[in-house]
């Protein structure tokens, strides 16, 4: 009961998902994800880690060597759910002799949208991505960008409950980036799953409640931004530029934790506040003056090239799944 | 069916993008065109308002519905319809397939809720409409010219259109499956256009070796019944009683009745004229089993020949049964719009010329077979081809080849 609890609040709950191409190329490793209703989820990873064949196993676009998993409550494969998702795959191609309303309207009538529905939604949906004053024109005279802002029309044609996004921003100028991520947060407050693959981290930071880093075909950390950089919390002394820096710094601080000089800027590893009022005693006993005092935690690009660096080498693990 | 619909509707607005739709209905209006302004007369031959004396076309000769049904199947099926429009409507369908599985493409339709079996199928039937719909204006078009320049309205003709949509799919599934192994058009195109090629050689030498077989068959038949009429001669001859040619009357030239000697002198005479009459009657039985003997090693190699020539028939026969019979299938039409026994009569009146024959001429007692009667039987032995036989065997080959299409598409990661 329980467990049929938890799924259900699930838009996505995979386990043991793994691809293997032709006996040899093992993309994918055994995969377990778990994505909630209504959040952004972010699938972050090298060039080759497998992030494109996982959303194309979920888009029955590849077969899985193994799945157990479910989408929106369906295990995964199941065709009628996919008329629940939208899909926007990396380096799509409309077909060139369709106008922006025509290829809202093809792929909506593929998701068995009704035609009234079709009618309705397509005008407003090219007006929310920017494209209205384009939408008789032929594909082939659209730009990247533009391409991909009719993507994400399409994408939400049929009104899905869950919405996957293979670098939705590549092409994209920053205003159409930025454009994206409002429409991202829009389909959050509906109450829509939004599961996006990109490279693109800071846009995913701004906007993800969620992350998983896959690197080699294997999920390397998973969970949010807060819960993965716990315990890597830092403070940051800045000194001013007129201000020496003291000779006769401590070592670390009183609780232990070491104290990290790089240039005028003082790390301690640690989030608690009354633990770094002693090194401001001392920087202060020394007559330095401090510019600021700041809380900091690492970002998801840090997260990023820790996932991807070996631990025992130090090196940046090498791009593919292997 | 929304998916059916959209997929349909975005397979014309595909092919209408295309100029080479346009293009082809253009060039069907320009046969039609044609076909209508071409019609014959008591006089001959006419174009428009000119006429060309040419007594052997002319309505003494060709009744003119009977012209224009000639003309609609051996030049606007035969040769339009067949080869012409095939080829441009390859040429327009060919990218149909490899831009559908193209990379980016694909991934956006197989997401959707439609199983890729049924996509499949739908794709390809749209493919056939598309052809279905220029056939359909072709014939329609065809069937209001024999109507009002022939006099003749003939229902018959629509069958053209369930024909060569047929003839078209057994090409299309070989275009497919190149299409969905290696997702390049030209490749679709040019080995649809190689394996058309060797389908026409292998029919082609299937109905030579048929005619080759036939004309054997039809000699032996003939050496093996003047071979019997020989065997009855000699028997007959060898029957009759030893003194019939004397008893006949018949006087030899060399030895003369004597005037004089009396009773022994003329008995002397008709002993000599009886021996001379036996030795006649035997150099002429001798004669005849030479050319028995002659006519019996002569059927006997030919009857090795044939059978070897047989042999190879069924060879080639057993291929083409597996293969798709695109002429065959089209001749299905001749059979429900033209007469055969009219199409004779319609020979016979026109064809005074003497009669080519098969013949090796090494030897004056070979039977001779008019190349005529060699095709009479050849076309019987055609038309004894049942339509389940020809459309069915084709569709079985059309079947594996959709089916092994369709099986490598289902299964693919795209």
């Amino acid at each position: 009961m329980t467990t049929k609890t938890a799924t259900s609040d699930l838009a996505l709950d995979l386990r043991g998902v793994s691809k293997t191409y032709r006996g040899r190329v093992h993309a994918l490793r055994g995969i377990d994800m778990h994505v909630g209703k209504g959040e952004i989820f972010g699938l972050l990873g090298p060039n080759g880690a497998g992030k494109s064949t996982l959303v194309k196993i979920l888009m029955t676009v590849i077969s899985p060597t193994a799945c157990s998993g479910h989408m929106l409550g369906a295990p995964v494969g199941h065709k009628p759910t996919l008329g629940r998702v939208g899909y926007l795959p990396e380096h799509h191609r409309f077909p060139e002799y369709l106008s922006g309303g025509q290829v809202l309207d093809f792929f909506a009538s593929m998701a068995r949208v009704p035609r009234a529905d079709r009618r309705r939604r397509a005008p407003e949906l090219l007006e929310l991505v920017g494209m209205s004053a384009w939408a008789k024109k032929k594909v082939k005279g659209y730009s990247k960008g533009m391409r991909q802002r009719i993507g994400i029309a399409q994408t939400l044609m049929n009104d899905p409950e869950l919405v996957l996004l293979d670098e939705p921003t590549d092409g994209v100028d920053p205003v159409g980036r930025r454009d994206i991520r409002n429409i991202l947060l829009e389909l959050k407050r509906r109450g829509k799953t939004v599961f996006i693959n990109s490279h693109l981290l800071s846009e995913l930071e701004m906007v993800c409640d969620r992350v998983a880093i896959l690197v080699q075909g294997v999920v390397a950390s998973q969970g949010t931004i807060e819960s993965l950089t716990r315990g890597q919390e830092r403070y940051e002394v800045e000194l001013a530029d007129e201000s020496p820096v003291p000779a006769a710094l401590p070592a670390a601080l009183p609780s232990g934790e070491k104290i990290v000089l790089t240039g005028r800027v003082l790390s301690v590893s640690t989030a608690d506040a009354v633990r770094v009022q002693p090194l401001l005693d001392a920087l202060r006993g020394q007559g330095a003056v401090i510019r600021s005092v700041r809380p900091t935690r690492p970002s998801l690009e840090d997260l990023f090239m820790q996932a991807v660096t070996d631990p025992r080498t130090g090196e940046t693990l090498k791009p593919g799944a292997g | 069916m929304i998916q059916t619909l959209a997929l349909l509707h975005d397979a014309y607005r595909e092919l209408n993008a295309k100029r080479l739709f346009w293009f082809t209905l253009m060039l069907s209006g320009l046969v039609v065109a044609i076909f209508a302004m071409i019609g014959n007369n008591e006089r001959g031959l006419t174009v428009l308002t000119w006429t060309l004396e040419l007594p052997l076309l002319s309505t003494k000769f060709i009744p003119a519905e009977e012209f224009h049904k000639l003309f609609f199947v051996n030049l606007g099926l035969g040769v339009w319809l067949t080869w012409i429009a095939m080829i441009l409507a390859l040429v327009s369908t060919a990218s149909i397939f490899p831009d559908f599985l193209a990379g980016g493409a694909i991934e956006l339709t197989l997401s959707k809720p439609i199983g890729r079996l049924r996509l499949f199928l739908t794709k390809y039937v749209a493919a056939l409409l598309f052809v279905g719909l220029q056939v359909g204006v072709f014939t329609l078009a065809s069937f209001l010219v024999i109507g009002f320049r022939g006099g003749g309205w003939i229902p018959a003709i629509f069958l053209a259109v369930p024909i060569v949509v047929l003839v078209f799919s057994y090409l299309f599934s070989i275009c497919v499956l190149i299409g969905t192994l290696w997702r390049s058009t030209i490749a679709a195109l040019m080995l649809t256009l190689l394996a058309w090629g060797l389908i026409f050689m292998v029919n082609t030498a299937e109905l030579g070796m048929l005619t080759v077989t036939t004309g054997m068959t039809e000699r032996d038949a003939r050496l093996s019944e003047r071979i019997e009429a020989l065997r009855n001669s000699i028997t007959q001859e060898s029957q009759k009683p030893e003194t019939a040619d004397a008893a006949s009357g018949a006087e030899p030239e060399a030895v003369e009745r004597p005037r004089e000697g009396g009773l022994l002198a003329g008995l002397k005479w008709a002993a000599g004229r009886t021996q001379q009459a036996e030795t006649s009657r035997e150099s002429r039985l001798q004669a005849q089993r030479d050319r028995l003997t002659r006519l019996e090693t002569r059927l006997k190699e030919s009857q090795v020949t044939t059978g070897k020539l047989r042999w190879w028939h069924g060879m080639i026969f057993g291929m083409k049964s597996a293969l798709p019979k695109t002429a065959e299938t089209t001749s299905i039409m001749e059979r429900y719009v033209l007469d055969l026994g009219k199409l004779k009569q319609l020979q016979a009146a026109g064809n005074n010329e003497p009669q080519v024959t098969i013949d090796d001429g090494t030897d004056d007692e070979t039977p001779r077979v008019e190349d005529r009667l060699i095709g009479e039987r050849v076309q019987e032995i055609l038309r004894s081809r049942t339509e389940w036989w020809i459309i069915g065997t084709s569709l079985a080959f059309e079947c594996c080849v959709l089916g092994l299409s369709a099986w490598i598409f289902c299964r693919r990661d795209f």
